[in-house]
């Protein structure tokens, strides 16, 4: 009998918990619904703003054949600019990482390079040449491929009501029998830019892709075999195999930009490894890391930059000159170049990772310097440090120059310039100007901070 | 009549049990946003003289990504990741600035199930200044994967640079 007072209790009871749980769970699964309409609404922005900027830029490309004056020129190259880069930052916000459309991604940069060159071109001294209007007229028209097809795809979305998620689902699932029109649509597209031929992009483009390719086949020298790299790998850092000190070498595959043998070292002592890369052709080491725990900070950041001046010393770099440091967690970073004839060659930097609790050092990165070292014959600059100081906005307080060599913005191509630091408003700032034209190359801001500055000691 | 009720009893307290259970975990996994100390520029005494990259916003934001992607990863492995956010950032087939590289839909997993939004130690700091500086122990990947989770073909076509702790890096 206890148990039908018991069961007239908990009956009720668990009748109370299962509709309670019913109506959480109904609760759980509307708000579920409506965090999927929300990232929905979010893909779809994205979608229907692409084909937005893609019809925009059609229409501008178009404009930009049609238009016969240089006044007109410049504003229209600088839409098909804008829409182009806003077209790209849409594709960044649609679920396709998995599926390849990396192509028309491509295709979308280069046409904002493009165009933002020419745009900011003096087209008085120089307007568009044969070539640049054969580029624009085969970017218009596979720019009215890509606007078709989206089009196609947009108006599948909005008749069938198609889901941005279910997009995201099928290409989780990597299953290759759904139907997916979105999908497929993008597919279509990315297979017809793949197969357009390869468009003159001109002088400035080119040349930095030819740079890139420079870089990746590598530096020259006789092929090392894996002893040899330990044996190098060793004897930049200054230990013995032996006494617990224990070397790996790996051969890596093609991905890499350079070939090379990845080293690591590990010491007893330090309890973490020495990992390096050494270039299998002339066995330079390109960079190394130090992967050890730090202590407590003993030696000034003058101490430290001694110590990386005489390190790049003794490992063959010769004399070279701080021209930035930065100062965190216990390691002073410099950024090393050289000096030919009084001018600082900045392509050729060299930076080393000093650790402020031993004043060995830490890190090591010659990247630029592998790739960018060469023999070079300074030019004499043309225009005088004066008439250079002119051509700096005269709101700017310079405080310093020199001549340097550096990177052209234009094409890649080595520029002498005058370097002038300068102050404006509590910001450093270092000026560009080229030293045959006069031109103004480049102006950078510089981050600084407490401290001296690198240039007063040498 | 006695055991069905017993039954039915115990039924309902293993659902509530169980519900009680997914609720208290669903809490546990929506990590809080902690405000992140503010480490580098505070200290006056700090010698800094180099040109300006990244803000310190989009520095924590990278030393987030990393930390949540590669936490048990050697300081290689690290510097590793931090150099295919900025690798990706400076490729035409990527947006352009690195949260837009970072929140990209589907690229980065920590950023899908949320840790990205856990605090980063100072290993993962460093990592990022690092590769902001040109450290790069890829060689210029620009995906990576774990090859004992990847689930999706696709990635095992790209060619392979290198393998560093877990993660095999390409192009």
């Amino acid at each position: 009998m206890v148990y039908g007072a018991v069961s007239r209790v908990l009956f009720p009871v668990a009748l109370v918990a299962l509709v309670g749980a019913g109506m959480w769970g109904y609760q759980e699964h509307n708000e579920k619904n409506s965090i999927l309409i929300k990232a929905e609404n979010s893909y779809q922005r994205a979608f229907h703003d692409l084909t937005y900027h893609v019809d925009q830029l059609h229409d501008e490309l178009g404009k930009a054949l049609v238009v016969n004056s240089r006044k007109q020129m410049t504003p229209t190259l600088t839409n098909v600019w804008r829409l182009s880069y806003a077209a790209q930052s849409d594709v960044g916000q649609l679920p396709l990482t998995l599926m390849p459309f990396n192509k028309t991604e491509e295709m979308l940069a280069r046409v904002a390079d493009f165009s933002h060159r020419v745009a900011v071109r003096d087209l008085n001294k120089e307007p568009l040449n044969e070539k640049e209007y054969g580029t624009l007229k085969n970017l218009h028209k596979h720019a009215t491929d890509i606007q078709s097809e989206l089009r196609k795809v947009q108006g599948n979305v909005i008749d069938k009501q198609l889901r941005w998620m279910d997009v995201e689902t099928a290409l989780a699932s990597d299953d290759k029998k759904t139907d997916n029109t979105i999908i497929d649509g993008f597919k279509t597209i990315e297979k017809k830019v793949q197969e357009y031929p390869e468009l003159d992009w001109g002088v400035g483009i080119q040349s930095l892709d030819k740079k890139k390719q420079q870089r990746i086949k590598g530096i020259d020298g006789k092929k090392i075999s894996k002893e040899e790299a330990k044996r190098i790998a060793l004897d930049f850092v200054g230990k013995k195999e032996g006494n617990g000190v224990k070397v790996e070498v790996d051969e890596n595959g093609k991905g890499e930009e350079y070939s090379a043998y990845s080293v690591r070292i590990h010491t007893p002592d330090d309890k973490s490894s020495i990992n390096m890369d050494v270039t299998k052709r002339g066995g330079k080491v390109v960079w190394l890391m130090n992967e050890r725990q730090m202590g407590k900070g003993k030696v000034s950041v003058e101490q430290a930059r001694e110590s990386g001046r005489k390190f790049l010393h003794a490992h063959g770099y010769g004399d070279m000159h701080v021209a930035e440091v930065d100062n965190y967690q216990g390691s002073a970073v410099f950024t090393f170049v050289p000096e030919q004839d009084g001018v600082r060659i900045y392509p050729d930097s060299v930076v080393v990772d000093v650790a402020l609790d031993t004043g060995h050092v830490n890190a090591f990165n010659s990247t630029e310097y592998l790739f960018n070292n060469k023999k070079r014959t300074i030019p004499k600059p043309k225009i005088t440090k004066e008439q250079a100081r002119k051509q700096v906005n005269p709101a700017v307080k310079v405080t310093s120059e020199r001549l340097a060599m550096i990177e052209g913005k234009h094409d890649g191509k080595e520029v002498l310039a005058w370097e002038m630091t300068g102050n404006y408003e509590g910001n450093t700032y270092m000026i560009y100007i080229n030293a045959e034209t006069g031109d103004e190359e480049e102006v950078v801001k510089m981050v600084t901070g407490g401290g001296n500055q690198p240039r007063t000691a040498r | 009549m006695r055991k069905i009720w017993f039954a039915g009893i115990a039924l309902i307290v293993v659902a509530a049990v169980f519900s009680g259970l997914t609720l208290l975990s669903s809490i546990e996994n929506q990590v809080v946003v902690k405000g992140a100390k503010n480490t580098a520029t505070g200290n006056a005494n700090q010698t800094k003289f180099h040109a300006s990259s990244v803000s310190e916003n989009d520095l924590r934001l990278m030393a987030n990504a990393v930390y949540g992607e590669s936490r048990g990863e050697p300081f290689e492995g690290q510097v590793a990741v931090a150099a295919v956010i900025l690798n990706r950032v400076k490729s035409p087939s990527f947006p352009n600035t690195p949260s837009a590289v970072i929140f990209e839909p589907r690229a980065f997993t920590a950023v899908a199930d949320g840790q990205i939004w856990l605090e980063p130690n100072e290993s993962a700091s460093k990592a990022v200044k690092s590769a902001l500086k040109g450290w790069d122990p890829t060689g210029g990947c620009t995906y990576y994967f774990n090859p004992e989770t990847a689930t999706s073909q696709w990635i095992w076509s790209r060619p392979q640079a290198k393998k560093i702790g877990k993660h095999i890096f390409c192009r």
